[in-house]
């Protein structure tokens, strides 16, 4: 079965590879087997801060020409990482502050708030007042306080309250709380240009901050906005795979991380105007399709189908269908324009941060967004007839969509009873074993999506439930596991208790930013009670199977600086220094609970998981099936004695 | 793939929830017409679930019409597929509260039509006595809703035997074909009683329509407010109250209708869990609510 399975979801891409070859056109997938990287950066071991260097260095004992130990170095390079993926987060966050900004201004008559609870519920937990104030002058009040949580002067950021208050007096006392999202980026450069912070602990420290300030404060920001904005995700079915393009349909790829271009144009394009338009140009309607983080946005509101994930992108233009791709921020290859010269597809950057040549650029700002976007709609029918040659593999994949941390309370105890209770007594009880986030990005260095899918089909095989985001959600929906059907290769356990609520055995969280919802869920389960006073006493853990961005090691260390245990495969960035290796894990540990490690062998991974669940659950004096309450016991007992005396009557 | 036992009942509670609600608008819309709009209603004595619970107000008839059209905000949009299902049990648990909450509708326009709508106050307060002794450790050991009626006479008694075995208190209501173990057990055929009756120490017949379990739903929302001490609205604490206070079970007679399933499902909310003649899976929640 695992390899006709392999051989059917792998088939199509190994078709438009050829295809590619063909057409004397590149892939990420080819590229990647003939550059090799360099086996000293590989490492972390290589300095390129300065013009002193790039300082290479091999071995142990060896220094860059200003005495910058391998420690120092890799630390360094690590710590720069983590900024930059923290960056990134936190300026979608401020993107999406200004939209919010801007529709609580009225400069956006089209869009509107989908989430007026949401949104009264984060003005209460800013402390800001509520009553006899209308929707728009709360919008404004929050998106104030959150423009402010960029840089604060002598505060903490907001959004820490929602953690545990154990997990915040330990960032107070190891002086990880941060001060300000742009203010521990901006340290983070300063310390780590040549000459600045030089040991490897407080460098690291730094980067811990840096991590927290993007997990509660960017990321976190960038979830409830989006949220409040586009509306909090519910429980929808979905499509996935390059079989969503559609032959006789106008197909406008959205590709990138940034919701708003997403929701625009899905907006405009429902207009009656465009269909009559495209029904003009030969084509039967209009179809909207998601690529990587933007496809998880809206698959997550609105079900739109996707074409898959980061190592799609090249193939959705290799069909020859797409008629246009536009992007925003983020994992977009520069190597999209010159595919996309050899096919019809226009390519439209859309962002100010955003320029790749060959590419057209068609400026989203907030308060021009929707006529922007009828533009973009407008390119793409005008088009839809200058199509050549179209191949569209022909399969497609459903998947169950929409586990906001709301839908996640609310199903397993409806309006009235929402909460993750149950999720904690399933653990308590001893029936499920934990809960293991597999988050992270698609590395064409690692073969097709193998990781994902081997550690997901394990973690569910051993009865943890498992919560997946960006890429590598995608990349198990195309496998069928966030399907309910997926219970089947679950453990007896874990299938009971999906068909006690009516859930696939993976639940898809959403984007990347959206790994900020695990943040909130790990910190309601501890509220909830049972499972300790800590997030770094729950059974959880991390697991990044096929990382490749920094973003990635921004997240694993913001959720290692929170408590939890992560594990990435592939390779370790900071391999060159067994000190930063240590610090990192055991010296974590010990500092703040939670921990990275770099593990590119799957099945360790996988057994390093089972173990530390295990563990966690131990030390919580979990057995294997723990007795209930006495009067829970004695309730049991007597509906049994009913049960069984009502047996049998006809 | 067989229907799972636990999507098949969530199926039926979102079928029977809509029934319901249908129901309640179809027989709302007529006595609207011959009633007309303007008569006041007692909403805290008449609908103690839906006041209690969301502490919303109606003042007289014609706004009955906007609380259905809030209460029909509950349902879900869809009923789950056969392949690819949404997840089922929060919709489940959402359609059985909203058709607990149809049915007060229900049971109010049947006590205006009846005259009965004194009666519900002195089986409240035989149930509050029966509660307060409960939750002192003492008799009796719970409460139990039987819907429906036994197989045969035979087993009725036998029935009725085991109840008072246990020490539990019963409250009988009919079904979808309007019998009920009342009318096997303790009332002749052509006894007139509809209605809101104490039969004995451990038995009161609640009445012959399903509907008619919602009073009982009542008295434990009633009891939660007195005795816990809590606002209209403060629902997961009313919720939790009756939960960890009051132990009762549905015994559900005959086979689950889309209606029973209805009334299964949003018995959970209450920590209720149900017994039958036929097989019913355990839906969760279980466990009180931190």
């Amino acid at each position: 079965m695992a390899k006709k399975e392999r051989k059917d979801s792998q088939s199509f891409n190994e078709e438009l590879i050829e295809k590619a070859k063909k057409l004397g056109v590149s892939t990420c997938l080819t590229r990647a087997k003939e550059i090799k990287p360099c086996s000293i950066g590989v490492t972390g071991a290589c300095c390129s801060l300065c013009y002193m260097g790039p300082c290479r260095l091999a071995g142990g004992e060896a220094q860059g020409v200003c005495g910058a130990t391998i420690d120092t170095i890799t630390s360094r390079n690590f710590a720069r990482s983590v900024a930059a993926g923290a960056a990134a987060h936190s300026d979608h966050a401020r993107d999406l502050v200004f939209t919010l900004l801007a529709v609580a201004l009225g400069k956006i008559p089209g869009i509107k708030i989908k989430d007026e609870e949401k949104l009264r519920k984060v003005a209460l937990d800013w402390g800001i007042k509520v009553e006899s104030k209308t929707t728009l002058e709360l919008a404004k009040e929050v998106a104030q306080i959150a423009l402010d949580q960029f840089s604060l002067k002598n505060k903490e950021l907001n959004f820490l309250s929602r953690a545990p208050r154990k997990r915040q007096d330990c960032w107070k006392k190891q002086a990880l709380s941060p001060r300000g999202i742009d203010w521990e980026v901006a340290e983070t450069l300063n310390r780590t240009h040549e000459g600045t912070d030089q040991e490897a602990e407080s460098i690291l420290n730094q980067a811990l901050r840096t991590a927290l300030a993007d997990g509660w404060g960017g990321s976190m920001l960038a979830t409830e906005i989006s949220d409040i904005l586009f509306g909090t995700p519910k429980a929808a079915l979905s499509r996935i795979n390059l079989g969503v393009i559609k032959e006789d349909e106008v197909n406008i790829v959205v590709h990138g991380h940034n919701p708003l271009v997403a929701e625009a144009i899905l907006q405009v394009a429902n207009e009656n105007e465009f269909k009559k338009t495209a029904l003009e140009r030969g084509a039967k309607g209009i179809n909207l399709i998601g690529i990587c983080c933007t496809a998880n946005e809206i698959l997550m509101r609105h079900g739109i189908p996707s074409a898959g994930n980061f190592l799609h992108q090249e193939l959705t233009i290799l069909t020859g269908a797409v008629d246009l791709m536009v992007v925003d921020v983020q994992c977009i290859m520069q190597a999209l324009a010159e595919v996309a010269k050899k096919f019809h597809t226009k390519l439209v950057t859309t962002s100010s941060k955003t320029r790749i040549p060959g590419a057209i650029h068609i400026e989203f700002n907030p308060e021009d967004c929707l006529k922007k976007a009828r533009e973009v709609v407008e390119l793409a029918i005008e088009n839809f007839p200058r199509r050549l040659k179209v191949n569209i593999p022909s399969k497609e994949t459903p998947l169950v969509t929409g586990f906001s941390h709301e839908y996640i309370n609310f199903m397993l105890g409806g309006k009235y009873l929402a909460s993750l209770r149950e999720l904690n007594n399933s653990i308590i009880d001893g029936r499920l074993q934990g809960v293991v986030a597999v988050i992270g990005c698609n590395n064409p260095r690692v073969g097709l999506n193998e990781g994902h899918r081997y550690v997901v089909k394990e973690l569910i095989r051993n009865n943890v439930v498992v919560f997946q985001t960006g890429c590598g959600a995608l990349t198990n929906a195309q496998y069928g596991f966030l399907l309910p059907e997926a219970m089947e290769e679950a453990g007896p356990i874990l299938k009971v208790i999906c068909k006690s609520v009516g859930i696939p055995p993976v639940l898809h969280l959403g984007s990347c930013v959206n790994n900020s919802r695990l943040l909130t869920i790990f910190s309601q389960m501890v509220k909830d009670g049972g499972l300790g006073n800590d997030i770094s006493t729950l059974p959880v853990a991390g697991i990044c199977p096929e990382w490749k961005s920094e973003k990635a090691l921004s997240i694993g260390t913001y959720l290692a600086a929170s408590g939890v245990y992560v594990l990435f495969g592939v390779g370790s960035p900071v391999g060159a220094s067994c000190k930063v290796v240590e610090l990192m894990s055991k010296g974590w540990e010990r500092k703040i609970g939670g921990k990275l490690e770099f593990e590119p062998n799957y099945q360790k991974i996988i057994q390093k998981v089972l173990e530390h669940l295990k563990e966690k659950r131990k030390a919580l004096g979990l057995g294997p099936e723990r007795d209930r309450e006495v009067h829970d016991i004695e309730r049991r007992r007597a509906l049994l004695w009913w049960r069984n005396q009502l047996k049998g009557w006809q | 793939m067989v229907e799972e036992p636990v999507k098949r009942l969530a199926v039926a509670a979102i079928k029977g929830a809509e029934n319901i609600l249908n129901e309640a608008e179809e027989k709302l819309n007529l006595s609207l017409k011959t009633r007309g709009l303007k008569r006041d209603i007692n909403f805290h004595h008449f609908f103690p679930v839906t006041y209690g619970l969301n502490s919303w107000q109606v003042k007289n008839l014609s706004h009955l019409g906007k609380l259905l059209k809030d209460i029909k905000k509950l349902l879900p949009t869809q009923i789950p597929f056969e392949k690819n299902w949404l997840p089922y049990l929060g919709d489940a648990l959402n359609a059985g509260i909203a058709a607990i909450f149809a049915q007060e509708i229900l049971v109010f326009l049947s006590q205006l039509e009846n005259k009965k709508d004194n009666e519900v106050e002195k089986i409240y307060s035989y149930f509050t006595k029966k509660a307060l002794s409960h939750i002192k450790k003492r008799e009796p050991s719970g409460f139990v809703v039987v819907i429906g009626k036994a197989p045969s006479l035979k087993k009725a008694s036998q029935l009725v035997e085991m109840i008072k075995g246990k020490k539990l208190v019963a409250f009988l209501i009919g079904d979808e074909k309007r019998e009920s173990l009342a009318y096997q057990a303790f009332l002749h055929p052509t006894s007139k009683i509809e209605f809101l009756t104490i039969l004995n120490d451990s038995f009161v017949f609640l009445g012959n329509e399903l509907f008619n379990i919602t009073p009982f739903f009542g008295f434990l929302v009633k009891f939660s407010l007195a005795y816990g001490k809590f606002r209209p609205g403060q629902s997961r604490e009313i919720l939790n109250f009756i939960k960890e206070n009051l132990f009762s079970f549905l015994l559900v007679l005959g086979k689950i209708t889309d209606k029973k399933a209805a009334n299964i499902a949003g018995a959970i909310s209450f920590g209720v869990q149900s017994v039958g003649q036929t097989y019913i899976p355990q839906l969760l929640p279980i466990h009180s609510l931190p």
